[in-house]
C-alpha cells in the first residue's frame, strides 16, 4: 500500500487531478458555506445578469445565481457519475469474469444478454424505466448503471480469455486453487489497467448521459440543479451566443472534472503495476 | 512389511492415455470435423524416487502428456494411476487433495509467476490453499523454502520482474515444493534458461530429489540434459512413445530408428571424432492426420511394407527395453 502510494505520487498529472477532484468534491459538500444564495430561489428582478460582484458567475433566465447552482449541481453530477459507474462495474465485472473464465454455454448466455443491452435503444429503455419508476436522482443512477454494464463485462471477458491460458493460472490450478480464487486473486488484478481506464471514461460519459436524461425531464427533476440540466437550460441560440456565462461555468466544471478523473485513472493504472520502477 | 509392498509399486502408472483436441467448424451449430491427436494412446510407469525423461521434438505431445497427467487438461480416455488412484475419475474435491502430491514446474519462468504477487505470496499461496500454515508460521515456512532453493529471505518482498530467469525458476520450484509433493512434472524447466544457469537448476533439482525423495517426470527436448538427470528415458514421436529404456541402455543401444536419428544428432565436443549422422527426410507429419501403420514410416530409412499398414506394438525386448518397431523380433513375433 505504501509502495502503491509512492508510485502514484510520482505521477504529477495524476496528483494534480486528484487534488482538483478533491477540491470539487469538497466544494460540492460545503456549498452552503461558499455562497449565500439558494440555488433554487428565483429572483425575476435579476434575470440574465452577466457576472458581477454580487453574482460572480452571473444569473440564469430565472434570476438564480449560477455559482450557487454550479456548486450544488456538483453534488448531483458527481454522485450520479460515481454511483452509476459503481453499479455498472459491479455487474459488469462479475458477469464478465464468469463469462470469460467458464466459457461455453454460460459465456454465450451472458454475452448474448450483453448484445441485447447494447442493441436496445438507450433512450427508449431509459424513458420506459423512468416512466414506470418516476424521475429521481436515484433512478437516474440505477438506469445509467444497469444499462451500461455490457462495456466493462466485454472488456473483462476478453482479458479473462487471454489470461486464463497463462502458465501462472495453470500453476494456481495445479496447486488446487478454487475458481473464485483464480478469478479474483490471479486474473482480475492483471486485468485491472484496461478496466480502470474504461471506468474513468465511463464516469465522464455518465455525467454527460445524466445531462441528456435531465433534459428530457427523465433524469434529475428541476428545479434541483445538475451540471447537465444547467447546460441544457442554456441551449437556446440567443443564450449560447449572447449569454455565455450561463453555460461556461457548468461546461468548464464538467470538462475539468472529466479531465481530472482521466488523469487519476492513468495514475492509478501505473500505480497498480508493480513493474513501474521506483527510484 | 506392508510399507515395502506399497513402495514397490510404481508411483505413477499411465495406461493408454489419449488426448484428442477437437477441431470444430461453425460458430452456432458447431460440429466436429477432426481432431488433433496430441497424445494417442501412451503407457508408461514412473517408479518411486526415479526420474523418467520424456523426450521428443516440438509438437509431439510431451507437454500435453504432462498436463493431462495433472488434469490441467482433461484426458479423452485412458488411465492415470497415481498411488493407486485413477486421476481422471476423481471428483473435484479428491483432485484438490491429490494436487498436494503432484506438482509442476513450467518451461517459461516469466509466464509462470503472477506479476502482481510478491514472492512471499506466490510461495505462500499453496500453504494458504491447503491450510498448511498461517501467519508467522507461513512466513517462516516461506523463508525455509526460499532457503532450500538458494534464494535469500529478503527476496520474499519482491515481485517476479525483479529477478533473472534462473532465479524465477527457483521461485517456481519453491512454490512446487511448498506442498511437499511426491511427484513433480518438470515441463522443460531449463530450456528457456542460459546454458550456465541450466546446470545450476539441474543440480538444484537433483539435490532436492535426494533431500526430499522426489520423483520426477522430466520433459525435455535436449538429449544431453535428459541423459544427465534421468534414470530411464522415453522417446515420443507424434503422440506415441516409440522407445522406453534404461538411460544407459537407450543411449548405448537405441533400437528404434527415430531414437537412433535423434542420438546421432547430439554434437560431440571433440573435433577428431567423426560421427555418422542420420539425417531424417521431410517434416513431422500433422497430428491431425497421422500416417497409417507405424507413424514414423514416412521418414524411416528402414521402412518395410508392413510398416505402412500395421501399427507396431510397444513390447519389451528384454530388461525393460520397450520399443515399438517392426524391425525388432519381439515386436515382429507378436505381429504374426
Amino acid at each position: 500500500m505504501n509502495k502503491f502510494w509512492r508510485r502514484f505520487r510520482r505521477n504529477k498529472l495524476a496528483m494534480a487531478g486528484l487534488v482538483i477532484l478533491v477540491l470539487f468534491v469538497l466544494s460540492a459538500i460545503f456549498a452552503p458555506f461558499l455562497t449565500p444564495y439558494d440555488p433554487n430561489r428565483a429572483n425575476l428582478r435579476e434575470r440574465n445578469q452577466p457576472p458581477s460582484k454580487e453574482h460572480p458567475f452571473g444569473t440564469d433566465d430565472m434570476g438564480r445565481d449560477i455559482l450557487a447552482r454550479t456548486l450544488y449541481g456538483g453534488r448531483i453530477s458527481l454522485s450520479v457519475g460515481l454511483v452509476s459507474v459503481g453499479i455498472s462495474l459491479s455487474i459488469g465485472v462479475v458477469l464478465g469474469a464468469i463469462a470469460g473464465y467458464f466459457g461455453g454455454f454460460v459465456d454465450t448466455l451472458i454475452m448474448r444478454l450483453a448484445d441485447i443491452f447494447y442493441s436496445f435503444p438507450f433512450l427508449i429503455l431509459a424513458i420506459t424505466i423512468s416512466a414506470i419508476f418516476g424521475p429521481s436522482i436515484y433512478n437516474t443512477m440505477i438506469i445509467l448503471g444497469v444499462l451500461s454494464w455490457p462495456g466493462p463485462a466485454r472488456l473483462l471477458r476478453a482479458e479473462f480469455l487471454k489470461l486464463k491460458t497463462t502458465d501462472f493460472v495453470a500453476a494456481a490450478t495445479a496447486l488446487g486453487a478454487r475458481p473464485g480464487r483464480i478469478m479474483f486473486r490471479h486474473i482480475l488484478p492483471n486485468a485491472f489497467s484496461p478496466l480502470l481506464v474504461s471506468a474513468t471514461l465511463q464516469v465522464a460519459s455518465s455525467i454527460l448521459s445524466e445531462a441528456g436524461l435531465s433534459f428530457l425531464g427523465l433524469g434529475v427533476p428541476p428545479p434541483a440543479p445538475s451540471w447537465g440540466n444547467m447546460l441544457n437550460r442554456a441551449r437556446p441560440l440567443h443564450v449560447l451566443a449572447g449569454m455565455p456565462w450561463m453555460w461556461v461555468a457548468p461546461g468548464i466544471a464538467i470538462f475539468i472534472v472529466v479531465l481530472s478523473i482521466n488523469f487519476v485513472g492513468d495514475g492509478l493504472r501505473d500505480a497498480f503495476d508493480p513493474k513501474q520502477e521506483l527510484q | 512389511m506392508a510399507e515395502t509392498a506399497v513402495s514397490n509399486k510404481p508411483l505413477l502408472e499411465v495406461k493408454n492415455l489419449v488426448k484428442h483436441f477437437p477441431i470444430t467448424k461453425g460458430i452456432i451449430f458447431s460440429k466436429q470435423v477432426g481432431a488433433v491427436k496430441a497424445v494417442d494412446g501412451i503407457s508408461f510407469t514412473v517408479n518411486r524416487g526415479e526420474t523418467l525423461g520424456l523426450v521428443g521434438e516440438s509438437g509431439c505431445g510431451k507437454t500435453t502428456t504432462g498436463r493431462v497427467i495433472l488434469r490441467l487438461i482433461e484426458p479423452t480416455s485412458g488411465e492415470v494411476l497415481f498411488d493407486g488412484k485413477n486421476v481422471p475419475e476423481l471428483s473435484k474435491e479428491e483432485l484438490r487433495e491429490l494436487r498436494r502430491d503432484m506438482q509442476i514446474i513450467f518451461q517459461d519462468p516469466y509466464a509462470s509467476l503472477n506479476p502482481r504477487m510478491t514472492v512471499a505470496d506466490i510461495v505462500g499461496e499453496p500453504l494458504h490453499i491447503h491450510g498448511l500454515a498461517k501467519g508467522k508460521e507461513r512466513e517462516k515456512r516461506v523463508q525455509e523454502l526460499l532457503d532450500v532453493v538458494g534464494l535469500s529471505s529478503f527476496h520474499a518482498r519482491r515481485f517476479p520482474h525483479e529477478f533473472s530467469g534462473g532465479q524465477r525458476q527457483r521461485i517456481g520450484i519453491a512454490r512446487a515444493l511448498a506442498v511437499n509433493p511426491k511427484l513433480i512434472i518438470c515441463d522443460e524447466p531449463v530450456s528457456a534458461l542460459d546454458v550456465s544457469i541450466q546446470a545450476q537448476v539441474i543440480n538444484l533439482l537433483q539435490d532436492l530429489q535426494k533431500e526430499f525423495g522426489l520423483t520426477y517426470l522430466f520433459i525435455a527436448h535436449d538429449l544431453s540434459v535428459v541423459k544427465h538427470i534421468s534414470d530411464r528415458v522415453a522417446v515420443m514421436y507424434l503422440g506415441k512413445i516409440v522407445e522406453l529404456a534404461d538411460k544407459d541402455r537407450l543411449y548405448a543401444n537405441p533400437k528404434h530408428p527415430y531414437t537412433q536419428a535423434l542420438l546421432s544428432a547430439i554434437p560431440i565436443a571433440d573435433p577428431t571424432v567423426k560421427k555418422e549422422r542420420i539425417i531424417l527426410k521431410g517434416d513431422v507429419p500433422s497430428p491431425i492426420n497421422p500416417p497409417s501403420g507405424c507413424r514414423f514410416h514416412t521418414r524411416c530409412p528402414y521402412a518395410m511394407d508392413i510398416c505402412q499398414t500395421k501399427e507396431p506394438d510397444f513390447v519389451d525386448t528384454g530388461d525393460g527395453h520397450f520399443v515399438a518397431c517392426h524391425l525388432h523380433p519381439a515386436a515382429a513375433e507378436k505381429a504374426h
